[in-house]
């Protein structure tokens, strides 16, 4: 579910996760399945988020991960970004990108 | 009870558990041992503090292991895996000249130990108990695995699991094939105050690793080695048979480290006829029964 406070309220989104044989001494692999307008989410719904990487820690639960991915719904990082794009309109049309966000929730995640 | 924070198990099986030095953080031994083989730092995985020991048993058995220690075993491997499998095209040269290196610096462990008994070079030597590296006091190896134990401490944990008389057995693979290790002709103060950051062991010599002598000792094994293997490559490719890539490789490898000691690690060509050698070594490689003096 798309955090209230967010421009994803309302949306439900859907993850493909895919945990290695070394899991959990290696991150899982999570992605957006469903498509999503946000500085650190791709096309692809690769997600760029630090503890999914070289943060990663092996005392990390799947619920603490996907925490973190809601804090990331609602505050993202775009001096991060993965798509520049989104990060640039994020910084200087605040207003712009929150709208964009809400149509991409109506339009894929409702 | 205690819960390990990385597998979630307790300590039902009697796995062990260790306690990081700063943060007093509590694990299982194997779980974070295994994790820093994949971590980036020494940071705790719960908060993040960094801690160079971890701290195992209490009372008389305590030990600390140093962390810090293994890590830069594995930086220096993963370094040597990197510059290994760097490419397809030429791999075969950047192995050789890595092995070159290897060989001069640390070597694989095993493979030095089952020739020699006696060690040459070793980069990093630890007891795979305590961790400590006073190489004084190491005295046992196993012939397997290389693992390196001090005596005293096999004996204290075959104690404490109460299989006194059960000591002599390697706790890596289980081998019995325990041997006593020498230290080459260093003498016993100059082992006492080696610290394998700054200081080696080469041909039973403690040397500064940072030296120019050092550095100029390694091109002379570099050149050594690369003009042996010239001669085993020209014997190689007049061999009669077309071989697969693999088996040269292999042969190739084989029979340069064995004309290399042979000839005392040096590259003599006014005293032996190494295209000769070559040709007489390769050819005892497939046919093992052909007895041959090298």
């Amino acid at each position: 579910m798309g955090p209230a406070d967010s421009p994803y309220a309302g949306g439900v989104f859907f993850l493909s996760i895919h945990f290695p044989t070394d899991y959990p001494f290696k991150p899982p692999k999570i992605s957006f399945t469903t498509k999503i307008y946000h500085p650190n989410i791709n096309a692809n719904g690769n997600i760029c988020l630090d503890i999914l990487k070289d943060q990663w820690s092996p005392a990390l639960t799947l619920s603490k991960v996907l925490l973190s991915i809601c804090s990331l719904l609602t505050d993202a990082n775009p001096d991060d970004p993965l798509v520049p794009e989104i990060a640039h309109i994020y910084k200087t049309d605040r207003s712009k990108y929150e709208a964009t966000a809400r149509e991409w929730t109506k339009k894929y995640a409702v | 009870m205690k819960e390990c924070p990385i597998c979630f198990e307790g300590d039902q099986d009697g796995d062990q558990f260790g306690c990081l030095e700063v943060c007093r953080h509590e694990f299982h031994l194997n779980c974070i041992r295994e994790w820093h083989k994949y971590s980036i730092d020494l940071k705790c995985p719960i908060c993040r503090t960094e801690s160079s020991h971890l701290n195992v048993g209490d009372g008389q058995h305590a030990v600390s292991v140093d962390l810090e220690m293994g890590f830069m075993i594995k930086h220096a491997l993963e370094h040597a895996e990197a510059r290994t499998t760097g490419g397809e095209e030429g791999e075969e040269e950047e192995q050789e000249e890595q092995e070159e290196e290897e060989e001069g610096e640390m070597g694989t462990l095993s493979e030095m130990l089952q020739d020699g008994l006696v060690i040459d070079a070793i980069k990093v030597i630890q007891c795979g108990i305590c961790g400590d590296t006073d190489a004084a006091r190491l005295n046992l190896y196993c012939q397997d695995c290389g693992a390196i134990y001090h005596e005293t401490c096999l004996r204290g944990l075959a104690c404490e699991v109460g299989e006194r008389n059960a000591w002599h057995e390697c706790t890596e693979c289980r081998s019995h094939q325990l041997l006593e290790l020498r230290m080459g002709c260093v003498s016993e103060d100059q082992v006492t105050s080696y610290d394998s950051r700054d200081y080696m062991i080469f041909a039973g010599e403690v040397r500064d690793k940072h030296s120019v002598q050092t550095e100029q000792m390694y091109d002379r094994i570099r050149h050594a080695k690369h003009s042996i293997q010239t001669h085993v490559r020209r014997a190689l490719d007049q061999y009669p048979l077309a071989l697969p890539r693999d088996t040269y490789k292999n042969i190739n490898q084989h029979v340069s480290r064995k004309l290399y000691r042979f000839s005392d690690n040096k590259y003599l060509p006014n005293q032996h006829d190494y295209d000769s050698l070559a040709r007489t070594a390769v050819h005892a490689e497939f046919f093992p029964h052909y007895h041959v003096d090298i």
